[in-house]
Formats: structure tokens, C-alpha cells, sequence
């Protein structure tokens, strides 16, 4: 009776310490916290890269983009295409056999072979890349010294030739010699045999018995000896010739601010100006019809064409001249300003890629240099577009916008208070801040701060602002996966309408503090 | 020298010693129980103790629950500058062998006990308190707090085996001990909010330690060390009560070369996250990499020696009655946290089978409290003891501690013996 009232006593004592012991929810409390939670300064190079801000010649700094939009690959205009050719020497009699002793020649032949290349006769080329495959096949049952040259392709003052000793062979089962060459450097006339051709290729061919048979070579009349040359993806650094009368279609667009973000609205922008340089490399002449440039704002969508009449029209480019290796291009430069075109507008859009399109005519009055087109491959004809926009603005519109996505899938604190945002501020443009509560759709919710207004200086000093961003408990419940914080700054240029100059050594810090009542707590 | 010589007269005191039991065992004049066979046992023992966190904040903070600011407010105004707070709990089954006897010593038993023991001890500033669960805002601008935090965790099993003296109860083992986990930190912080120039400055100095950290739980044996018990029972001339000295845990372990230390040295000022270019960097990789940078410590691993969490106590039983005995008890601990425990009681043999011993106590993590227990021995053939050290823990809301310990021991006898 003892024993069991005992367990039962020691049982009651197990149970309630094991209730005692369990945890039931989480442990939470307040805390009123002051936390400092961000800081920063704001550079001019932070909106955009050193690398585009250079100087005026009045000590005005401006936004400097030079960027090539568009590098014709004309290239292509002279490109030899993998090309086979074949070549076949018969013995020129019939019947047989004929006893040829030995070290007797038995053919020699100069022959011109024709390369098929589209609309374009080139006398001479110059290689910088792939390879020419020459195979030599002897149908003849005897020992031949066989002796290839193209003599009008050579490398530093060597040209081209295969000395090859064959074996005998047969119809069936002929001889086979191979070999690789390399094209780079290889100066290849193409004039042919007469020396006034064009897209031909001369080649001399000598076939002899060997010196060292033992005896006489049996030839008859169908034995025959064959070459065969392949060029595999030659490519050209150099090119005369004619290169016909053809048109190409370009469509570039590039980007100007790598990487920048580019503030979205619009300025109002003071001697701003833009050059087109239109530069022509290529010996031959030719006819470039440009469709507007387009200035392409992506954050914001929105394109402005310019309208700058000189560049709507035909634009003749004569040929560059070949100075002994030397290539004098000709330029075409075309400056757009706000009185003669609408280069206000058109930076104003504040583009962050500028695209152009259009297309260029080569010999548009034909083979008027009989024949004396020439082109380096390396540089043919470009478009560079040189755009300088001085950072002197009056703006009541640019908005600066950032947007923040919440990572966590829930709040990582609750509670309520303020948000304290100080600003020292050297900009002469001062503003007002927006922050609002987005969706993940990006989808506006809740307004949190709608008009915290800051200061601009128009003194050496900083403007010092505070705003006071009172956040309630259902509003930090929401800085949650997939939710995101849309902050918007309108920014305003002190005295507006009056234009305010920026230089590099303006600075905006600040600094983001929090001071509420939180709650904390563990699982 | 003289140092020396009490050392030593306390080791031969020690030597000589036998045993220790609850003092029903030493002053009830039934001692039929020396005559038994064998006296398994099982004895728990858990409290928590601290001078000024009331038992519902601790409630809450274990078990759950929101924490009110009235309720913290609470336990700030009973808060001195520096804090202390304990908790201990063991649970040890062994069996004590009275029937044979030791190298021809009858008067000697064995005995062996397994033990698990959990420990930890803190010493907190009010100012980190106040840090932790009230925030700064109402210190911002008020200049420098500072605060340090001591504390030590601590968890093994022990294995042991001794001799006792059959009369006395004393008693002395050697114990080999697997250690489970070792935590220290010994730190020291200063900070002050500035909101005008939204500014925290703060320093960290100081070292933490940990054990391996790759395996956790009961039994993984990340340590390995010796320990001794000591319970030595003196009873007064003409049995007029009894004096007890124990030592508990009085060893080391040594921890594997898995241990970590890191040596805190940090100050600096935090003004925020530096986000100067927020429109081209990640928020969340600036914040990281802020605070990788903001905390500096040079981390090592090694194995290494630490104490257990070792105890010494003092007892005393004085008849002052026919059945009452006035009971005084001074208990020390290897704690920085803890303070001398002082204890005065009084013991009411009720029979030779049942006592009652209420007490007063003072020190260890807290100031005063109170404690009862209870002693049976029903038939001189089980023991039960149940008694508790925070009795206010039980009845009051605002107690600081709580705690329980129990002993249970069945007497198994020959038949002949027990009549």
C-alpha cells in the first residue's frame, strides 16, 4: 500500500515536471530600439561612371560618351568561300606503252585555275587565317618526280611549291601525296597568267621519271597525274580588285551607360551637342542612307528620333587612299545642336542605348578604278557618335527611383516606429522623397512616405534635412517576400527655372536610422 | 606552510572517512538499515537561482510566452549593478553494498554510482539586461554602458566507484567522467548610443569558448577526466548530532582538440550599413559583408583542462532537543557567479522513521529563501527524501529560483537480518 502510494507520488512528480518542462510558443518582447541602419554618400560618379565625365573647355563639367555605332564588317565583302580545285594532266599520247627512261621528263605545263567568288574580281589578296590542302595523285606505274609551284603566292619573298618523289601507282589504287599550308601571311596574286586577270590562279606543273629507277617507266597513253587544292576558311586581311556593286543593310544599337543607372525623366539640357563622324577606311567609294538615330530610354520607356536633315540625306563617302600600307580614310562629321536639330529632345529622353540603322552602297557608279578597289579588313567604315551634354540642368521633373525586394519570407520585426532619414546635401537640387509598399508585381499597395521634402545648396556648405517616416505595425508586417520597397526621389534644381552646374566634388550623404518599438523574441 | 597543513589534515580527514546519507540516516536511532544487504538509490536534484529575474520572466523565457515591459520593468528594479543566476540539475541511480565485506574491513562497503549532471552559472550586468530586453532608445544620449557577461555551461556523466563506512555513511569514490559539452564566455562590452549623431560605439573584449561543436547530446563524449566525491559524516560526542563536510565533482575533464576559443577584441562605431551606391550594390550582400566586418576575433582549437562544476559543503546537526536539532549549513562552489550558500534549520524528528526540516537560507545565486524537507523511512525498509531549497518558488509568482531534489533507496535484507 506503502509502495504504491510512493509511485503514485513519484509518477505525480514526472508528469509535472515533465509539463513544467515543456515549451508551449515562442518567447517575445519589446524592445524601443535606436538603430542606426544605413549610411552613404552619393558621388556624381555614381550616377555615372568617371569614365564619362570629362571637362568642358569652360570648366563646365559634361557627360562624355564616344561610342562606335556601327563597325561595318566588310570583310565579307571579300570573302573566299572553301573552294576546291581540281587539276588533271594526261599523258599527251595514245597507246603505249612508252619506255621512258629514267630522269626523262614526261610532262610540264603553266595552267590558270579560276577561283568562283560572287560579283567581286580580286586581283590580290592577302591571308591572316586558314589553311590551303594540296593532294597530289600519280596513276602512273612508275617512280615520278613530281614538281608543283604556284608562283604568284608567296610569303616573305618564298613561293609556293610541292616537290614530291611518287611511287607507282595505278588507276585503282593511285599514288597519294598530301600536305597543309598555312595562309596567314600569303600574298596571292590572282591575275593569272597574262598578269591583267582577275580570281585566277597560275600554277606550273613538271613530271619527270626518277633518276634513281632501276629501269625504263612504262607509260601509256591514259596514265595521267592529278592536283587538287583546297582552301579551308581562308580569311583575308587585305583585298584588291573589284568588289562590285553591292548594297548592305546594317540595324546597331548600343548601350551608353554601362552599367549606369540613368535617372528616368526628363531635363531640360543646355549646350548639349552631338557629332556623327562617318569615316570611310575602304578603297572604294560609296553611298551610306541612314534611317534617324533613335534615342531608346529602357527604364522608361520611350524613344525620340532626331531629326537632323544632312543625316536623312544620301551621304557620299569617296574612296580612302592607300598610302604604301597607309589607308587615309575619308570623314564625314556632322554636329547636331539645339539650333539645327532637336538634340534637346533627343538627349533629354536621357537614352540609355542609341540605336542606328540604314544601309551603305559600294560602287554605286561601278568599277570606275578599274579594278583598283582595295580594303584592310581590319577597319572599314564606322559611325562614331560623340555625345557631350554639360551637367548644367534646371529640372522640376527627374525622378531617381530604387526598389528593394524584401528577402525574407517573413517579418523579420515587428513593431512600430520611425524612420529617420538625414540628408547633407551639396547638390544644388533639393526634392521631395517617396517611398512606397509594392507587390511582386511591382504593384503599388501602400504609400508609406509621401512628400519628405529635402534641401539643395546653391552654397559651398551643405543643405542638412530630416525626414521623419513614421512606419505602423501593419506596414512593417508587410517588408516581406515577395513584397518590395519603391523609393522615389523628385529631384527639383535650386531657383528653378534657373540652370545649376554639377561638378564631381558635390556629394549627398546620408543617413537612415530607425527608433521604435520592436518586437524580438526565439523560437 | 600553515595552508598546507590544513590541506592535509583535511586529505587524512578525508582518507579516514566513510560516508554520508540524508541526516535521517545519521539521527535517527534506528539504524536497521546498517544491516541490510544492499541500498540501491536514486537521487535527482534541479534548481535554478538568481538574485532578481522572478520565476514567470523565467517561465516565459523557457517555456514560452510574451514578455511584457511592466514585467521586465519588474525585474530591472530588482536588479543590482552586477547579477548572478544558476541552475543545476543531476540525476544519479547507484547501490550501496552493505553485505560483504572490504579487505577484511566489515565495517567498509562498496558502492557505485552513475550520475549525469547539467550546470551552468551566469554573472550579467543590468546594464546588458537592460540592452536585451528594454532596447537603447531610453539610453540613447544618457553616455557609456558597459556591461560583462561570465557565465559557464557545463554537461558530463560520471562513472564511479568508492568505499563508504557502514556506520557512518561517509564515503569516497573516484570517478571517471565523459563529458558532453563545455561553454564559456567570459566578455566584456561597453556601447553608447548617440542620436545625434545616429552613432552606436561599442567595444567587445574578452574569449569564448566551446567544445566540439560537431557532435551534440547526451553521451557523445567530447571530454574525457577524473573526478572524486567525498562525503565524510562526524557524528558529536555522545551522539548528540552530527557533522558532515562533502565535496562534489572535484575534478577536470579534459576536452578534445575539437575545443574552440575565440578572443573577442572589437570596438568600433556603428553608424549603419554602408550603402553609398545602393543603386549598383545588393543591400543584402553590403549588409553582410558589413557585419562579417564589424566583429573581429581570432579563433583557435586545442584541447584543454577545465574544472567541473565542483562543490563543497558544510554541515552541521546539533541535538537542541529530545527530537530537535538545529541544522547549519555553509556550501561553496567554484563559480564566480556564486556567492557562499549560508543555511540555518531546524530538524524535527517526528519518529525514528520521519523528519522535518524547514531552513532559512542565504547566498549562492540569490539572497534569502527558504526551504523545507522531508524525510521517511516507512519500515525502516525504503528511504524517501523530497525537499526543496525555493519554496517560494512554488507559492509565489515573484520568487527567484525554483528547485526540487528527491532521493529514493530500497533496503533489501536476508531474512534473518530484518525481524
Amino acid at each position: 500500500m506503502i509502495k504504491r502510494k510512493i509511485l503514485l507520488l513519484l509518477s505525480a512528480i514526472v508528469m509535472l515536471t515533465i509539463i513544467q518542462c515543456s515549451r508551449r510558443e515562442p518567447t517575445t518582447w519589446d524592445i524601443n530600439a535606436y538603430l542606426p541602419l544605413a549610411k552613404g554618400e552619393l558621388k556624381l560618379s555614381d550616377l555615372i561612371a568617371d569614365s564619362l565625365l570629362a571637362p568642358g573647355a569652360d570648366g563646365i563639367y559634361a557627360l562624355d560618351f564616344t561610342k562606335n555605332l556601327t563597325d561595318f564588317n566588310l570583310s565579307s565583302l571579300v570573302k573566299i568561300p572553301d573552294t576546291s580545285i581540281r587539276q588533271s594532266f594526261a599523258f599527251p599520247l595514245s597507246g603505249g606503252p612508252y619506255q621512258i627512261p629514267p630522269g626523262a621528263s614526261i610532262l610540264t605545263l603553266t595552267q590558270d585555275e579560276i577561283l568562283r567568288l560572287n560579283q567581286v574580281e580580286l586581283r590580290k589578296i592577302v591571308g591572316s587565317g586558314g589553311q590551303l590542302q594540296y593532294t597530289l595523285r600519280s596513276y602512273i606505274n612508275g617512280f615520278l618526280n613530281f614538281n608543283y609551284s604556284i608562283p604568284g603566292m608567296s610569303k616573305d619573298g618564298n613561293y609556293f611549291q610541292v616537290s614530291a618523289a611518287t611511287e607507282p601507282g595505278s588507276p585503282a589504287s593511285p599514288f597519294v601525296y598530301q600536305g597543309t599550308v598555312d595562309l596567314a601571311g600569303y600574298s596571292i596574286d590572282l591575275t593569272g597568267s597574262t598578269g591583267y586577270g582577275f580570281n585566277k590562279l597560275t600554277s606550273n606543273l613538271n613530271i619527270a621519271t626518277s633518276l634513281t629507277s632501276s629501269g625504263n617507266t612504262p607509260v601509256y597513253g591514259n596514265d595521267s597525274v592529278s592536283v587538287e587544292l583546297r582552301f579551308i576558311q581562308p580569311e583575308i586581311s587585305y583585298a584588291r580588285g573589284y568588289f562590285g556593286q553591292q548594297t548592305y543593310q546594317f540595324d546597331e544599337s548600343v548601350s551608353l551607360n554601362n552599367g549606369n543607372t540613368v535617372p528616368a525623366g526628363s531635363i531640360d539640357l543646355a549646350n548639349a551637342y552631338c557629332e556623327m563622324q562617318l569615316s570611310n577606311y575602304v578603297g572604294a567609294d560609296a553611298i551610306a542612307t541612314l534611317d534617324p538615330l533613335i534615342s531608346i530610354n529602357t527604364l522608361n520607356p520611350s524613344e525620340v528620333a532626331m531629326n537632323f536633315p544632312p543625316l536623312q540625306n544620301d551621304i557620299q563617302m569617296t574612296r580612302a587612299i592607300d598610302q604604301q600600307g597607309q589607308v587615309i580614310p575619308t570623314v564625314l562629321r556632322y554636329e547636331m545642336n539645339a539650333t539645327n536639330s532637336n538634340i534637346t529632345s533627343f538627349i533629354g529622353n536621357l537614352p540609355d542605348r542609341i540605336a542606328l540603322s540604314g544601309s551603305v552602297t559600294l560602287n554605286p557608279l561601278g568599277d570606275i578604278n578599274a579594278g583598283n578597289d582595295f580594303v584592310y579588313t581590319n577597319r572599314t567604315l564606322d559611325a562614331l557618335l560623340h555625345l557631350s551634354i554639360p551637367l548644367r540642368l534646371a529640372t522640376n521633373t527627374l525622378t531617381l527611383t530604387d526598389t528593394i525586394r524584401f528577402d525574407q519570407k517573413e517579418a523579420a520585426l515587428k513593431g512600430e516606429g520611425n524612420l529617420i532619414l538625414k540628408m547633407w546635401n551639396k547638390f544644388p537640387i533639393g526634392g521631395r522623397l517617396r517611398i512606397a509598399l509594392a507587390d511582386g508585381q511591382y504593384t503599388e499597395i501602400e504609400v508609406i512616405e509621401n512628400n519628405g521634402t529635402f534641401n539643395g545648396s546653391i552654397t559651398e556648405s551643405p543643405a542638412y534635412s530630416e525626414i521623419i517616416i513614421p512606419v505602423h505595425k501593419d506596414q512593417l508586417s508587410k517588408f516581406v517576400r515577395p513584397n518590395s520597397l519603391i523609393i522615389e526621389a523628385l529631384f527639383i534644381t535650386e531657383e528653378y527655372p534657373n540652370k545649376v552646374t554639377l561638378n564631381p566634388d558635390m556629394t549627398l550623404k546620408f543617413q537612415l536610422s530607425a527608433a521604435g518599438k520592436g518586437e524580438v523574441g526565439y523560437e | 606552510m600553515n595552508s598546507w597543513l590544513l590541506t592535509c589534515f583535511i586529505l587524512f580527514l578525508v582518507m579516514i572517512t566513510k560516508a554520508q546519507t540524508p541526516s535521517l540516516f545519521l539521527l535517527s536511532k534506528d539504524t536497521t538499515y546498517q544491516s541490510c544487504q544492499y541500498m540501491p538509490f536514486v537521487e535527482a536534484d534541479g534548481f535554478y537561482d538568481n538574485n532578481a529575474v522572478d520565476h514567470v520572466f523565467i517561465n516565459k523565457l523557457y517555456r514560452g510566452g510574451y514578455i511584457s515591459e511592466g514585467l521586465v520593468d519588474e525585474q530591472l528594479n530588482r536588479m543590482n549593478t552586477r547579477n548572478r543566476a544558476g541552475m543545476h540539475g543531476s540525476l544519479s541511480i547507484g547501490a550501496m553494498n552493505f553485505g560483504d565485506s572490504l579487505f577484511g574491513q566489515n565495517k567498509i562497503g562498496m558502492f557505485i554510482r552513475l550520475q549525469t549532471v547539467y550546470d551552468a552559472s551566469f554573472e550579467y550586468s543590468k546594464d546588458i539586461f537592460h540592452l536585451i530586453f528594454r532596447g537603447n532608445l531610453s539610453t540613447a544620449d544618457q553616455g557609456q554602458s558597459s556591461g560583462t557577461v561570465h557565465g559557464i555551461y557545463q554537461s558530463y556523466q560520471k562513472f564511479g566507484v568508492g568505499f563508504f563506512d557502514k556506520k557512518t555513511l561517509s564515503s569516497i569514490s573516484l570517478s571517471l567522467v565523459a563529458g558532453d559539452s563545455y561553454y564559456k564566455s567570459n566578455i566584456s562590452t561597453a556601447w553608447s548610443t548617440n542620436s545625434i549623431n545616429d552613432e552606436i560605439a561599442y567595444r567587445i573584449g574578452g574569449d569564448f569558448i566551446r567544445t566540439d561543436t560537431s557532435k551534440k547530446g547526451f553521451g557523445v563524449g567530447n571530454g574525457i577526466g577524473v573526478a572524486t566525491d567525498i562525503r565524510l559524516n562526524l557524528p558529536l560526542t555522545n551522539k548528540r548530532g552530527v557533522f558532515s563536510f562533502s565535496l562534489s565533482d572535484f575534478g577536470m575533464v579534459r576536452w578534445n582538440k575539437q575545443s574552440e576559443k575565440f578572443l573577442l577584441n572589437t570596438d568600433g562605431v556603428w553608424r549603419g550599413f554602408d550603402v553609398g551606391n545602393f543603386f549598383r550594390d545588393s543591400l543584402t550582400w553590403v549588409a553582410k559583408n558589413a557585419l562579417k566586418d564589424s566583429l573581429q576575433y581570432i579563433r583557435t582549437t586545442a584541447a584543454s583542462w577545465k574544472m567541473m562544476a565542483s562543490s563543497a559543503q558544510c554541515r552541521l546537526n546539533m541535538q537542541m532537543t529530545k527530537k530537535g536539532f538545529l541544522e547549519g549549513i555553509v556550501c561553496v562552489r567554484i563559480n564566480q557567479a556564486f556567492r557562499p550558500l549560508l543555511s540555518v534549520g531546524w530538524t524535527q524528528m517526528i519518529h525514528q522513521h520521519l523528519s522535518l526540516t524547514a531552513r532559512i537560507l542565504h547566498g549562492g545565486f540569490s539572497g534569502v529563501k527558504a526551504g523545507c524537507e522531508v524525510q521517511w523511512m516507512p519500515g525502516g525498509k525504503l528511504f524517501v527524501s523530497l525537499g526543496s531549497n525555493h519554496l517560494a518558488g512554488f507559492v509565489s509568482r515573484s520568487s527567484t529560483g525554483q528547485g526540487v531534489y528527491l532521493m529514493l533507496t530500497k533496503m533489501f535484507f536476508t531474512p534473518k537480518d530484518h525481524v
